[in-house]
Order: C-alpha cells, then structure tokens, then sequence
C-alpha cells in the first residue's frame, strides 16, 4: 500500500487565533516547539490524542486540520 | 596489523556512517521545508543526548589514548595504568545511567517538556546498536585473526578489550540513533 501524506492546516490556524507563537501552541498542546515545527512543515503526523488537543485548541473538528492527502 | 588499529577503523567507519547519514537527512529535510534542519530549536531530550553523547565520546577517546600511548601488554601490567583506564571506561557507563534517570525523571513531568514526539524518538534508540555491534565486531575478528594467524593463540586481555568496546558501541549508539531519528522524525 501506497503511503499516504497527511498535510495539516496548523500554520494557517495559528495565524487566524491572533498570530499565536510556536511556543504558545506547544505549551497549549503540552508539545514542544520543535513538534510543532515538525507538525506544520508535514515531517510528523501527531497522534490522535495531540491532534484531538489541536483541535480543541483552535475550536474546529479534527478533519478541518488533518487532511489526507490522495494525490 | 595490530588490533587497535582495526578497531580505530571500525570506530571511524561507523562515525563516517553517521555522518553520511546525518547529511542524506539534511539534505531531504532542506528539499522539503524552508527552515534548515540545524536551525531548529532543541528540545530538552535533545539537548541532554548531546551532552552525554560528547562526554561519552570524550572518556572513550582518553580512555583508548591512554591504551595505545602505554600498549596493551603496560596497560595490563601495570595496575596504576589499568585502575585509570577502567575509570575512563567506567565513566561513560554512568554517565549514561545518569542520563536514563534524568530521562525517567522528564517522563513523570507533565508540562510537555517531554512529548509523544520525544518519547517515540527514545522508542527508537536501539534501532543502530544492532549495526554498530557487527562493525565493531568484525574488527576484533579481523584484527585478532590477522595480528595472531600464525601463533594461533589470543592473547586474553584482549577479551576485556572487546568487553569494553561493545558496552561503549553499545551507549554510543543508543544515543547516536536518538541523535538521528531527532533529523529523521
């Protein structure tokens, strides 16, 4: 099977919340900012549990961050 | 060929790997993303492998001096020379279990120092022991086969050599792939 990437919507959604910092959102998530590099350059794939946390954070559903990417 | 000298080389060969590595991982990283991979910030765990990665190094280098400035047959003679050897070996071994109860110590917090992302690297620390054992190894093998073909018979300090060698491949390595899977992760 083919791997697939996930692309994710973090960057853009920390910019919307008041131009939330790196290290905000990591401390927020409880991560640090080196994952949350990771996460918005699409090199990690955080699991459920921090992606629900991310979610939760910015007010939205989980599949409005985390995409599947088919392509 | 003298058996230190074997040993050097698979020392080295397994450095030269690392580095190999180290720039394939950078050069992937930078393909994909705008930031350099060095320029990133380190994490707690990160910074920490570093530090026990250069002591361990460190205690290993002086430790290997000190056999090949007095030679094998002094550093087992002379109990002075032997006493300082084994203190320069058994550093690292603490080092490394001074490293594994501050580790244990950051997993118990829970203000994100340590994340999911750091525990799967540490999950990950094994993954090149395996690797540099052989290498290791196959030094030993040549270099005792090669210096000893002919009178067929090891001399037994070299077993506590090797004993060493693998127990400090062995550190080496397990911080080394956290080292790595920190580029690669």
């Amino acid at each position: 099977m083919a791997k697939r990437k996930i692309t994710n919507q973090v960057r853009r959604l920390r910019f919307d919340h008041d131009e939330m910092t790196q290290q905000a959102l990591a401390e927020k998530i409880g991560c640090t900012r080196q994952t949350v590099i990771m996460l918005e350059q699409e090199r990690y794939v955080p699991s459920l549990a921090l992606a629900l946390h991310i979610a939760k954070i910015f007010d939205t559903a989980v599949d409005e961050i985390f995409q599947l990417d088919d392509s | 060929m003298n058996p230190q000298i074997w040993i050097m080389l698979s020392f080295t060969l397994i450095f030269f790997l690392i580095y190999l590595s180290a720039r394939k991982t950078r050069q992937e990283f930078s393909k994909r993303s705008s930031i350099d991979i060095d320029d990133l910030p380190k994490t707690k765990l990160q910074k920490m492998t570093l530090l026990t990665f250069i002591l361990v190094v460190a205690f290993t280098i002086a430790a290997f001096g000190m056999v090949s400035h007095y030679g094998v047959e002094v550093w087992w003679q002379d109990d002075s020379v032997r006493a300082v050897v084994t203190f320069l070996l058994l550093s690292p071994v603490l080092i490394f279990f001074v490293f594994n109860l501050l580790v244990e110590k950051l997993k118990k917090r829970d203000d994100g120092t340590l994340d999911e992302r750091d525990e799967y690297i540490l999950s990950r620390a094994c993954s090149g022991v395996g690797g540099a054992m052989i290498v290791v190894l196959a030094g030993w093998m040549l270099g005792l086969t090669e210096t000893y073909r002919e009178t067929h018979l090891v001399p037994t300090y070299y077993l506590y050599l090797m004993f060493w060698s693998g127990l400090i491949t062995n550190l080496l390595a397990s911080l080394g792939s956290i080292l790595m899977a920190y580029r690669s992760q």
